[in-house]
């Protein structure tokens, strides 16, 4: 089959080589890569996610109970119904080395079948029954490495935890129904069943939690058989899940920040697009004297655009498949780089629908920056060719060209808005990026038209590096455009990441209690409270009792018969802690009702959470009907008050009038404020006098949650980075574009006169002009950005990070600086010579 | 849609207005003015041209810089639309073709020699002569393309690329390529310019050859009186009129 005419016209015209095209072909694989790469890493997690559900959970389906195990009849269910059932406890404890050095674990005992799926690793290799089992009186244990480090202890070694010492006999590697990434307080400590039994932590009203674990009949379905149970037990008061919707929360929050950084590298791409576009235009420009020569012999212009279009889609393609090759491989690559960060550790698949739709935006992207251009080298006048003037047309392109690149921006914008899966993100970066690079183009005007309009310039190098930012056919707007968004990404990422940071760090009130404790048994109370008011330093002590259980109706309608709006809210759906109180405590704000009398002997009644109350739409008057220990208790709402929960005391969303739950089994809660000097001394009080509480340090709960937080914005800053590695691509291809033109004017200086550090000189202030006006509006549209996104859409207190503005856009000026001067140097050392004899 | 209607509209108007050709002068220009806005203000380039060429005639056209001869080539060939006035080449009226009844009457008609060559630098010399026969739809393009090189004395350099050709070898391979397609007429604009004497000598020698072999008719501009006087005929543009020039016998 003949090939048409116009690819064999265009497969002769790439004979001239890619030069002009490296900035294009990598700024389309820098973008495309980078949402492939997004897309294969989020979709890998995901796939993990859901083909090891099973091992995650620990079973077909899981029912959790909190401060009691199942009683008789729901045992004989479980039995009755399943293949197998595996019982798993959780809680936090204190573990003790010998020294006395103290630290907090995620302690689990386990039973003898466990897990029933995944499997266990352990180092040195060995089942975990043999781990765990009795040994000369000893009982074993494994240990995440955490712990080996933090007590400074080895295999083999002991440590204390409640009443009893155990055995460190193995590191975990894989434990098959831990999640990396989930919010841990401590390391992972494992003992069998019989030995958490033995450490006499696991008491009446203890914060322990009793996971059952089902295997079931494979041709049963676990959301059947969930229902089954919830029905034969309404009022169990347990969390049960399945494992085919055990993740939801995981899953929605890979695929939230998945949708996040393919927006963040959609914007990298958009920005290489004015890069694509800018190579176009440059590359059409070199062959404006070609493209008149064949219109002179006859091709019409619509040929003309063929030959160029498909030099292009060629072109196009390349960047779009290299970045689709990297985007692919990158699980690959990343995953042993960064697997600690990962909720799971992804294998390599490959992931179609992320790259295609990596590809489609890499594709449409080209579209929307390259039609433009090469409608317009249609219309180059081949009469030039009879006055050697042939020059670029700069017009607009014929109507169905415009209407073409309109459909390929707002093809770009749909897929950004719908393809994502978060349109409302979608539309909001779709507009951001859009105003950007608007506002940009737009602020590139204003500048170039105020440097057009200054006196003159007496200093000669000054008003040469002015004249090279305002000459016709200068790329200085392109490149503020691009640069410019880039560092505004930037910017936004670390006065994003700032304010995070800060709110959690800085935002502390000034009292903030240092410690937590939990678990405190009643008959402990008042040795706890000596104890702790003892340590010299201890500025507040509050406790309160605390019991568990859930809402199970509210004015008599059944929670799960209820399918109103409210249903999914965690008051409903969680296990919530309850206290009781005669009197309301200092700054207690009632915003609705009456607090009760001091001697209230009445029937069950409730302070609320005014925000629960409003969210829920209870009112004063209303009933609550509490599951507690298997108990029911109907409460009325007597009244509502405002609840402080920045002020990190103890609190909680309902409050008990007297009456209703003394009697019932309850441990306490306590924090306390006390001086930085005195920590360590409250917390080896308390820890070496009760085995069984357990402390938790406040700063050591806030590094942890700002490590996560690094983790994600480390990945968010990475990504961001390359929106300001498109913008620099955009730059090195306005300098090579200019290549020719510079190396004239360095030519015609040196003629006249000028030393090699007068050349210099020129390229150094226009690159600092350049670098300064994009990293100055950068700054303040960056910041701006940030400032809507923490003020309405996070609805946070601003606070301005000076060296986080400073770093980013600081940071891209030296940038662009070193860059301009690095893509010039060779011009310095350019003989006059061969340049004028060639022109 | 515009590039979909042109092919069939384009070929019947062309087809009829060929089949008019034949009791007319090959050219005939009448009245042909062109004028141009500029931030000066207008500018009159040509101011009423009027112009007959035969076919197989040869023309030369002198005049200083400015006179307008460049502009009227462009005229010529299409390529630049008169602001008032009548062209009509072998019989197609340019006035009422459209962009792409312009580039077809273009190839089918028209060779062009320029004074810069305006060789395409990533073609061979080969594919270069090739070009308008593969636009003309010619499945023997470069069969053909190849007996013009060689005619043109570049049989051997046909595998080069324009960057690998002196001006003069450069300029051969651009007159191959006005002639490959045997054009009614060939429109030269100062093909010796940009060449030495001897070479320009030689070139000229070969475009008059190419002339007289194939019939064509020649319209070259040139500031050489010797090249013009091996012409039929001079005219002289001055301030954008065509006034005869005497010529020396």
């Amino acid at each position: 089959m003949a090939v048409p005419l116009a690819l064999r016209l265009a497969a002769r015209e790439l004979r001239g080589g890619l030069t002009g095209f490296r900035v294009f072909i990598a700024a389309l694989a820098l973008g495309v890569g980078a949402i492939a790469a997004v897309g294969s890493l989020s979709a890998s997690v995901v796939s993990e996610l859901q083909n090891n559900a099973r091992a995650m959970l620990g079973g077909d389906a899981e029912v959790t109970l909190t401060a009691r195990p199942a009683d008789d009849a729901e045992l004989a269910f479980f039995d009755a119904t399943s293949a197998q059932v595996s019982v798993v406890h959780d809680l936090r404890s204190m573990a003790r080395n010998g020294d006395g050095t103290v630290m907090l674990v995620e302690l689990k005992g386990v039973d003898d079948v466990y897990p029933l799926f995944g499997q266990m690793t352990l180092t040195p290799s060995q089942t975990l029954d043999d781990a765990l089992a009795m040994r000369d009186g000893v009982p074993g244990a494994v240990a995440e490495a955490e712990l080996f480090s933090r007590l400074a202890l080895g295999l083999g070694d002991r440590v204390f935890i409640g009443d009893i010492e155990v055995e460190l006999r193995a590191v975990i590697g894989v434990e098959p129904d831990r999640t990396a990434g989930v919010m841990a307080l401590g390391p992972r400590l494992m003992v069998s069943a019989a030995t958490l039994d033995s450490t006499g932590l696991v008491r009446m009203g203890s914060l322990l939690e009793t996971r059952y674990r089902f295997a079931l009949d494979p041709a049963a379905d676990p959301a059947v058989w969930l229902d089954d149970l919830n029905a034969a037990f309404p009022q169990a008061g347990w969390r049960a899940s399945e494992y085919t919707s055990a993740q939801p929360a995981l899953q929605t929050f890979v695929d939230r920040l998945g949708t996040f950084l393919t927006l963040v590298g959609l914007t990298a791409l958009v920005i290489g697009g004015v890069g694509v576009g800018n190579a176009v235009r440059s590359y059409l420009a070199g062959k404006t004297a070609t493209i008149a020569t064949l219109k002179s012999l006859g091709a019409t212009g619509g040929l003309v655009f063929q030959i160029y279009f498909w030099q292009v889609a060629v072109l196009a393609a390349i960047g779009i498949v290299l970045g689709l090759i990297a985007g692919a491989l990158t699980p690959l690559v990343v995953t042993p780089l960064i697997g600690d960060a990962l909720p799971v550790a992804p294998g390599f698949s490959l992931y179609w629908l992320p790259l295609g739709l990596a590809a489609a935006y890499g594709a449409l992207t080209a579209t929307a920056f390259a039609l433009w251009p090469l409608a317009q080298a249609r219309e180059v006048p081949a009469a030039g060719l009879f006055r050697a003037i042939v020059s670029p047309v700069r017009r607009w392109p014929r109507t169905p060209y415009v209407i073409l690149t309109a459909g390929a921006i707002l093809a770009l914008i749909g897929l950004a808005i719908f393809g994502t899966g978060n349109p409302w993100l979608g539309a909001w970066f779709a507009a951001a990026t859009l105003g950007g690079l608007v506002a940009f183009r737009l602020v590139a005007f204003g500048v170039m038209g105020g440097l057009l309009a200054l006196p003159q310039i007496r200093r000669p190098s000054l008003r040469l590096a002015l004249a090279s930012l305002t000459r016709p056919g200068t790329a200085t707007g392109s490149v503020m455009m691009s640069l410019g968004l880039g560092l505004s990404v930037l910017v936004s990422v670390a006065l994003l990441d700032a304010n995070l940071t800060r709110q959690i760090t800085e935002q502390l009130p000034d009292q903030a209690p240092a410690f937590f404790f939990i678990d405190i048994q009643p008959d402990q109370v008042d040795a706890f409270d000596a104890t702790v008011m003892a340590v010299p330093g201890v500025i507040e002590l509050s406790r309160l009792p605390t019991l568990r259980g859930r809402v199970v109706a509210i004015n008599g309608t059944e929670i799960g018969t209820n399918t109103g709006e409210h249903h999914d809210h965690w008051f409903v759906h969680s296990e919530l802690g309850f206290t009781y109180a005669t009197t309301m405590t200092d700054g207690t704000v009632l915003t609705d009702g009456q607090w009760w009398p001091a001697a209230y002997d009445g029937p069950p009644a409730i302070s609320l959470d005014s925000s629960v109350a409003e969210q829920m739409a209870i009112a004063v008057g209303d009933t609550v009907t509490f599951n507690i220990l298997g108990r029911d208790i109907v409460a009325q709402v007597a009244n509502l008050r405002r609840v402080d929960w920045q002020a990190m005391g103890i609190n909680f969303s309902v409050i008990f009038a007297p009456g209703a739950l003394e009697n019932a089994p309850q441990i306490h809660v306590a924090s306390a404020v006390v001086d930085a000097g005195a920590e360590d001394a409250v917390f080896d009080a308390v820890t070496e006098t009760f085995t069984n509480i357990t402390a938790v340090r406040v700063r050591d709960v806030i590094e942890r949650a700002t490590g996560l937080l690094e983790k994600i914005s480390t990945a968010v800053r990475a990504i961001s980075a390359l929106t300001l590695g498109a913008g620099v691509l955009v730059l090195a291809g306005a300098i090579a574009a200019g290549r020719r033109g510079r190396v004239y004017d360095s030519v015609i200086l040196k003629v006249l006169g000028a030393r090699r550090i007068d050349v210099l000189k020129v390229h150094l202030l226009e690159f600092a002009v350049l670098g300064l006006i994009t990293g100055i509006v950068a700054a303040a549209t960056g910041t701006l950005a940030a400032w809507a996104v923490v003020r309405f859409a996070m609805d946070g207190d601003w606070l301005f990070d000076v060296p986080a503005v400073v770093g980013s856009a600081g940071g891209g000026m030296v940038l662009v600086v070193i860059l301009g001067l690095a893509g010039t140097w060779r011009i310095l050392g350019q003989k006059p010579a061969p340049v004028l004899r060639a022109t | 849609m515009r590039e979909a209607r042109a092919p069939l509209v384009t070929l019947i108007a062309f087809m009829m207005s060929s089949m008019a050709a034949a009791s007319q002068p090959l050219v005939q220009l009448r009245g042909v003015a062109l004028t141009l806005e500029s931030a000066a203000g207008a500018v009159n380039i040509l101011r009423g041209v009027d112009l007959d060429i035969g076919a197989s005639e040869t023309l030369a056209i002198t005049g200083p810089s400015g006179s307008g001869k460049s502009t009227l080539l462009a005229v010529l060939t299409g390529l630049e639309r008169p602001s008032a006035g009548t062209v009509t080449v072998a019989g197609h009226n340019l006035g009422t073709m459209d962009e792409d009844a312009l580039a077809l009457f273009r190839r089918n008609t028209i060779g062009i020699v320029f004074q810069s060559f305006h060789l395409i630098p990533t073609m061979t010399a080969l594919e270069n002569v090739a070009v308008p026969l593969e636009l003309a739809g010619n499945k023997d393009a470069f069969a053909v393309a190849g007996a013009s090189l060689e005619a043109a004395g570049l049989g051997p350099r046909m595998g080069h690329y324009p960057s690998q050709m002196s001006g003069g070898e450069q300029q051969r391979v651009a007159i191959a390529r006005a002639f490959a397609g045997a054009p009614a007429l060939v429109i030269a604009d100062e093909p010796t310019g940009n060449l030495d004497t001897n070479t320009g000598a030689a070139i000229v020698d070969l475009m008059f050859s190419i002339q007289a072999s194939q019939h064509t008719a020649l319209v070259l501009i040139t500031h050489d009186r010797t090249i013009a006087q091996r012409c039929d005929r001079i005219i002289h543009m001055q301030d954008g009129r065509a006034v005869p020039a005497t010529k020396v016998t």
